[in-house]
């Protein structure tokens, strides 16, 4: 009998892979992606393909200069992931070398920088879009508003007049095509005074938070149930996340509504939702332990709202995340379960 | 029998669950449908010295010898150990160094057996030895030991010793643990089906021998059939308080910490045993080996097998121990596939076969012949991305991405911070790591690592002692040596000392020279002395 090492049990094969993995959160975004399509239009198409087409570029020039197995890493769907949730961030008209920086920096610096696939601290979706928010601030007042409340339809020949040469289409000005978003309007609202019920008078809020985000969110919210139900994500990140943000607001709402917004308004507007089920819950940047991933929620959570509140910028989700990621060895670190057979 | 305080319920009144763990598709029926049966007996059989943990058993036979079935072939060593007997009649033909069949890294010495056909007991088995229920505790557990019983399950750990170590608190309830976990195996299913009496029987013996009352055997909720078999098994032994209780089809429930707190809701401590809980736990293949060693007076020479997976005939075989891995295959109808992987035990915790003339041992409880495409591909594995799956299903509630970072980076501090010992190897990580990173073979080989630095560290600790201890030794005789000196450096310097040392000195010169004069002449050495006491009295005044 010829000696051969022995196969290292188990024998029997995993049924999953990263593959199968990216795959599932992709199809889980498609119901938010064609929500935003039909309440903000064929601009995010455009964005997404943008992104889609840079991240792939950066992707296969990254891994060969870095000598990896190609075939491996261009399947994995990884890049696809990021590229999407960082097109999901972008306003619709946004141009298109926005998608070029930010996925520079999201899959070269931040990923294979960093190592490459399962090696980056940050999450590289929110490098690129911080890395637009913090140098071209202006791009993200270019959010048109939801198609029932455009004054001029933009054809898709408009769109991508608008993407490639960074102008207004026509005769049209920035003005007449873009808006403020819901989350914009609150921030000015409150810097000038206004009360938030005089500022929710403005058409583009819906019920909780702006008409047609709202609805975008509970279809982000949908694919995510469907991922936690898949066992793809955990519930801690999300739960911890969204039940922070209402119960941080609530007693600020109570207190005195005029002054501060709906907590439902917090959850469905910006990208609260989507960081709750897609963004935070990013495992390789996220933290490793049950608690900590807790924590993790709590944390963006925490960030997000002050930074709403107190911020330079609407949103903050992902600065939040940012921050977060820093975080996530110390809070690895110091919430370690507990092993089994061992005393608290 | 009182509960110890951390039992609010007694053992199996609940179901607890417990942490991670994997629902697996299960191919029991497979080898389930032809009944247990013995295969011809083979050529050889082939009877490794260490088929058990701890010492290798140390042989009482010799080359050419003949011996009868149930003869006694190695007795067990000193230290933790189990004996070897023959399986049947014939002669001794070699003794000789082997690799163990489920450690193949390892060697022991092994004997070669061919026997003679006539398959001749010899005459100290199968005599009545008197009812079992008059033996003393010691008595039972002596003859379990001396029959070469260990852990049929797997674990191969000594019966006896494992039952006669030490008790945390007042036993209570044994647990026969019949939770078969891994996919495939059905061997205990099989016992249980074809024996229950017998393993009921045995069951008893041990908690008559432990002093406990209350019985517990548990199985797979799935097998209906086999509880119905038992509970009839129990009526016939008119055994009120053994209980069949049913628990859930988790891997690895089979495991005895997981079983006990599916059963109990409690913790066996990590550094501890079921004893501590005031629980003794054996396998069912065990209890019924209990059984023919205390009423049959036959030693463990044969166990049940199940041989399944890509064989034509997949079934149960009652095959005495040393029998060679290929005649049972080829009893099993031979291998579907020629190029199909041999692995003994389950396809999760299973160790390849690398040498199928090796004989079985007593702890194979099946061979599994799988088919390529059953197998894991030796693929390249991705980069591990966090995803926490390992984390969710780890039974022993590790955090298996971070202790593969440890062992990756060869961070020995961190991964036994983060306890890899307690890693039971269950393989679960690693059929649900999406990246298909090898788990367990990294964490096998870092608590190897860290067993050898551990070894490295006592070894260095304990010369670390011897030193310090030459060096107190040295310095305790240098400072007796040094004090001495003193005392005399202080009875010299000291007046009054070295007058009543040379008094005395004078003394005992004046004793002697009385004896040895009588009373004449002896007036002059006395008024000397008493001069030259007097003179320095003077001077010390």
């Amino acid at each position: 009998m010829a000696v051969t090492t022995a196969a290292g049990a188990p024998h029997i094969p995993a049924q999953n892979s990263v593959q199968k993995v990216m795959a599932q959160v992709l199809v889980a975004l498609l119901p938010g992606v064609l929500a935003y399509l039909y309440y903000f239009g064929i601009g995010m198409l455009v964005q997404i393909v943008l992104a889609l087409s840079f991240a792939y570029l950066f992707e296969w020039l990254s891994l060969l200069l870095r000598k990896q197995p190609l075939r491996m890493f261009m399947g994995d769907l990884s890049a696809a992931v990021t590229a999407l949730l960082f097109a999901l961030s972008l306003p619709p008209l946004a141009p298109w070398w926005c998608s070029l920086i930010g996925m520079l920096f999201a899959i070269v610096i931040a990923k294979h920088l960093f190592g490459g696939l399962g090696h980056n601290r940050f999450n590289p979706a929110m490098v690129g879009l911080a890395v637009l928010l913090i140098s071209f601030p202006r791009i993200f007042t270019y959010w048109t508003p939801p198609q029932m409340l455009a004054d001029t339809s933009l054809s898709l020949g408009d769109v991508l007049y608008t993407i490639f040469s960074s102008q207004p289409p026509g005769a049209l000005s920035w003005d007449a095509i873009t808006q403020a978003t819901p989350l914009d309007q609150l921030s000015t609202g409150a810097a000038t005074g206004l009360l938030v019920t005089e500022v929710r008078q403005n058409p583009v809020f819906g019920d909780f938070g702006g008409l047609g985000w709202e609805w975008i969110a509970n279809w982000y919210a949908i694919g995510g149930l469907w991922l936690l139900w898949r066992r793809v994500i955990n519930w801690r990140v999300p739960v911890a996340l969204l039940l922070t943000t209402f119960l941080l607001t609530t007693p600020f709402y109570l207190f005195d509504p005029d002054a501060n917004p709906l907590p439902l308004q917090h959850i469905f507007s910006g990208a609260t939702v989507l960081a709750a089920f897609f963004i935070a819950t990013d495992p390789v940047s996220g933290s490793a332990t049950p608690r900590g991933q807790l924590l993790f929620g709590v944390g963006v959570a925490i960030i997000m709202l002050s930074i709403r509140r107190w911020g330079a910028y609407p949103d903050g989700v992902a600065f939040a995340i940012l921050v977060m990621n820093m975080f996530a060895p110390l809070l690895d670190q110091y919430t370690r379960p507990r092993v089994f057979g061992h005393p608290r | 029998m009182s509960l110890p305080a951390s039992m609010t319920h007694p053992p199996g009144a609940y179901l607890h669950g417990f942490h991670g763990g994997l629902k697996l598709r299960h191919y029991k029926q497979m080898s389930t449908r032809l009944g247990l049966a013995r295969p011809p007996l083979p050529a050889y059989l082939q009877l490794s010295l260490l088929q058990h943990v701890g010492v290798a058993a140390e042989p009482v036979v010799k080359v050419g010898q003949q011996v009868r079935k149930g003869e006694l072939l190695a007795t067990a060593a000193a230290g933790l150990s189990a004996a070897v007997h023959a399986p049947t009649s014939g002669r001794i033909d070699a003794i000789k160094e082997q690799a163990l069949l489920r450690k193949p890294t390892l060697a022991a010495a092994a004997i070669t057996l061919l026997p003679d056909g006539h398959d001749e007991w010899h005459p100290d088995c199968q005599r009545r030895i008197g009812n079992w229920r008059e033996f003393s505790a010691e008595n039972i557990l002596q003859r379990i030991s001396a029959a070469g019983i260990v852990g049929l399950g797997g674990a191969v750990f000594p019966t006896g010793s494992k039952l006669s170590s030490q008790w945390g608190m007042p036993a209570h309830t044994l647990i026969i643990n019949g939770a078969e976990c891994e996919p495939y195996i059905s061997c205990d299913e099989m016992l249980m089906r074809e024996h229950a009496g017998e393993v009921l029987l045995g069951a008893r013996i041990v908690a008559h021998a432990l002093g406990i009352d209350d019985i517990i055997v548990a199985i797979e909720d799935q097998l209906g059939a086999l509880a119905r078999a038992l509970e009839a098994a129990r009526a016939q032994l008119d055994d009120a308080q053994l209980r069949v209780v049913k628990v859930p089809a988790v891997y690895p429930e089979g495991g005895e910490r997981q079983l006990i707190k599916m059963l109990t809701g409690l913790e066996v401590p990590a550094d501890g045993f079921p004893q501590s809980l005031g629980l003794a736990c054996i396998n069912v293949g065990t209890a019924w080996a209990v059984k023919h060693a205390l009423i049959d007076r036959e030693p463990l020479i044969e166990r049940v097998i199940t041989v399944t997976g890509a064989v034509r005939e997949p079934r149960n075989w009652l095959a005495l121990l040393g029998t060679p891995i290929e005649h049972l295959i080829s009893h099993s109808g031979g291998l579907e596939q020629d190029n199909a992987r041999l692995v003994i035990g389950g396809p999760i915790m299973g160790e390849q076969v690398l040498d199928r003339a090796l004989g079985i041992d007593k702890g194979s409880n099946c061979l599994l012949a799988l088919a390529p495409d059953r197998l894991r591909q030796p693929e390249q594995s991705m980069p591990c991305i966090n995803c926490g799956e390992c984390v969710r299903v780890c039974p022993a509630m590790l955090l298996p991405q971070l202790l593969y970072h440890g062992v990756r980076k060869g961070d020995l501090g961190l991964t036994a911070e983060l306890k890899l010992p307690d890693c039971i190897e269950c393989g679960c990580c690693d059929l649900v790591c999406p990246s298909h990173i090898p788990l367990t073979d990294h964490f096998r080989a870092g608590k190897q690592l860290l067993a050898q630095q551990r070894q490295q560290q006592a070894r260095a600790d304990k010369s670390a002692r011897r030193h310090a201890a030459r060096e107190d030794r040295l310095q305790q005789a240098a400072e007796q040596r040094a004090a001495k000196a003193a005392a005399r450096q202080a009875r010299a310097s000291d007046p009054a000392q070295a007058q009543a040392v040379i008094a005395a000195a004078l003394a005992r010169a004046r004793q002697r020279q009385q004896e040895r004069d009588g009373s004449s002449g002896s007036q002059a050495g006395d008024s000397q002395a008493g001069d030259v006491h007097s003179e320095q009295d003077s001077e010390a005044s």
